[in-house]
């Protein structure tokens, strides 16, 4: 279970104070187990920041981030990795291209296990076993183990960090807008794997989204944002009533739509 | 150097064209490695050799003059390395110097380690390789007992260079590899190539980037100190025009070798610097004043690094069957110098920027 508790967060342009930018302004959330939440908002609305604090991109300047009892507030990003998958809307940032996809799923195994540095990368148990992951993809990606990911298209990759993400059974997983930089067939694809792979491990999740058909058809509770703040948060049979048009009617309610990616 | 006594002189030729370039090749093919790792596997443009190399050469030439076992040279020569490595790493994690400049800064102490040394020895630090042990001559003193015939003496005291070289560098090599492969070694490539990746994964990049300049400095203090111990002195300018060397014969080693696995990355800086060496013996004969060679291997590393421009955009335009998008000449250009420009951006500043 994931608490965030009264999170703020400003960055500061410049010198001037007017120029400063209040990222998030006080807020305050709960995962619980298995819960699937959907996060949308125009640009700048603070999602972002928020899934960057979570993983420990910046640090917060109040409050705090609690993983299962846990105060994960002030831990380095790759002291949270023990506990936290996530996956990136570059979808070249979460794979390395230049090394063979065995290679990169090794390194992605090992996350939050304990450490023997020395002792060799890649065994023959682990290609055995990665196959195994990779053949319900249906990409066929179990025959490319020795290709560099920089061969792979982007759905692939995409596809290949999700499972990286996943595979060390985290506590948490945080999805964003990972589908923003696919074309739509793939976007559509990549978001089906995803919905599966949640489904199937029971991560609790928290995915910021920029489509709101997406927003509403996955996951069991959904979030608005708004300025730095939760300003709208529904789960279960109301969620499932929603329309596109009734987020639309409500953006335009808490403040004026700032991105034309809703409208269309 | 003149043309004609080459031809004439047997012993002299065989000397200029296999030896010297061999022994060099493979002594100073260790430092290649040491900037290989922080420069390709790190992605840094560590300049510190040129100011670790001299330093260590006339450290060396202080303890085999004062007859301490070449051995435990060679291991306070890496150990002197890593200490400099991991201080440069320090200045990048803790106080935040962009590495090029941390290198820099790296250089110019390690150099004036070596001025300081050369002033206290008043400018004479070197030994007789005749009556002092180094790891070249323990094995040219052995075959040397076998027969007194100078013919013999003469290719033996080579081969036993030879020999001693190409052992540590195979040893090196392969120890290397296996580094590289093991889940250690994985780790700091990946902090290389990849932070945000590595980080999400749980490496710690500042900790990476620690391990690996300290193994990269032990690796030029090593090679530092076989240059030493094979020229029987240390002098200051020893260090000048290192980085260039060793640029110039990784980036001739990938565009022989190419770089697509890792082991391949890893013998191109060795191959690199073989033939580079042997690309200098060829240039020494054009410079015939005999105060060029510096101003051919700048213009050198300059035609290399031109050259490997256009093979990649060559091959960006012409891909192998099936592989990758065929690009118009001008699109891989323009692709080729984006990627360029952004490697140079990731090299001095230490950034991370994904490609």
């Amino acid at each position: 279970m994931l608490e965030v508790l009264d999170l703020h967060k400003t960055f500061h342009l410049d010198d001037n104070p007017l120029n400063d930018k209040k990222a998030l302004q006080g807020v305050n959330l709960t995962v619980k187990e298995g819960d699937f939440i959907t996060v949308i908002g125009s640009n700048g609305s603070g999602k972002t920041t928020l899934l960057n604090l979570i993983a420990g991109t910046f640090l917060p300047d109040e409050g705090k981030i609690i993983l299962n009892d846990k105060d994960i507030t002030k831990l380095k990003v790759y002291q949270r990795a023990k506990y936290i998958g996530r996956v990136f809307q570059d979808p070249r940032v979460g794979t390395i291209a230049d090394i063979s996809l065995f290679e990169n799923l090794s390194i992605a195994s090992r996350r939050g296990k304990p450490q023997s540095p020395l002792r060799y990368a890649l065994t023959k148990e682990m290609e055995r076993e990665f196959k195994k992951v990779l053949s319900p993809l249906g990409l066929g990606l179990e025959d490319r183990l020795s290709a560099p990911m920089g061969t792979f298209s982007g759905g692939q990759r995409q596809s290949v960090t999700l499972l990286m993400a996943t595979m060390a059974e985290p506590e948490l997983l945080l999805l964003d807008e990972h589908t923003a930089a696919l074309d739509p067939g793939t976007a559509k694809t990549v978001m089906e794997l995803t919905d599966r792979i949640v489904n199937e491990s029971k991560i609790p999740t928290i995915m910021i989204t920029h489509n709101m058909k997406d927003a509403i058809k996955y996951g069991n509770r959904l979030i608005m944002m708004d300025n730095g703040k939760i300003v709208y948060s529904c789960e279960g049979q109301e969620k499932r009533n929603l329309k596109p048009k009734d987020l639309i009617d409500r953006f335009s309610s808490t403040g004026e739509i700032r991105d034309s990616d809703f409208l269309s | 150097m003149s043309f004609l006594p080459l031809v004439f002189d047997f012993a002299a030729s065989l000397r200029s064209f296999m030896i010297n370039p061999l022994v060099n090749g493979l002594i100073l093919g260790i430092m290649v490695l040491g900037v290989f790792i922080s420069f390709r596997i790190l992605n840094i443009a560590d300049l510190s050799v040129e100011g670790i190399l001299p330093m260590i050469t006339m450290v060396t030439a202080v303890f085999i003059d004062m007859d301490v076992n070449p051995i435990l040279v060679l291991l306070i020569s890496m150990a002197l390395g890593a200490i400099v490595g991991i201080l440069n790493a320090l200045l990048t994690v803790y106080l935040k110097i962009p590495p090029l400049l941390s290198g820099i800064i790296m250089m110019a102490l390690t150099f004036g380690v070596a001025i300081m040394i050369n002033s206290l020895k008043a400018g004479q630090v070197s030994f007789d390789a005749n009556s002092h042990l180094t790891v070249f001559n323990w094995l040219r003193n052995l075959l040397f007992q076998i027969s007194d015939n100078n013919v013999f003496r003469f290719y033996a005291s080579y081969l036993s260079y030879i020999l001693v070289a190409a052992l540590l560098m195979v040893i090196i090599g392969f120890a290397l590899y296996f580094f590289f492969g093991t889940e250690l070694g994985m780790s700091i490539r990946a902090a290389g190539k990849n932070k945000e990746m590595a980080e999400a994964n749980g490496i710690s990049t500042n900790k990476m980037s620690i391990i690996a300049l300290a193994i990269s400095g032990a690796l030029i203090g090593f090679a530092s100190s076989l240059y030493g111990q094979h020229n029987g002195m240390g002098l200051p300018t020893d260090g000048q025009g290192m980085i260039v060397i060793a640029l110039s014969s990784l980036f001739l080693g990938e565009i022989v070798i190419g770089a697509r696995t890792f082991k391949r990355s890893l013998l191109s800086a060795i191959i690199g610097s073989l033939l580079y060496w042997y690309v200098i013996q060829v240039l020494m004969l054009l410079d015939t004043q005999g105060y060029m060679l510096s101003v051919y291997k700048a213009l050198l590393l300059i035609a290399i690094i031109v050259l490997q421009f256009g093979i990649s955009v060559f091959k960006k335009s012409h891909p192998k069957g099936g592989e990758g998008v065929k690009r118009s000449k001008k699109e891989a250009l323009k692709e080729k110098g984006e990627e360029v420009a952004m490697n140079i951006k990731r090299l001095c500043l230490g950034g991370n920027y994904v490609c």
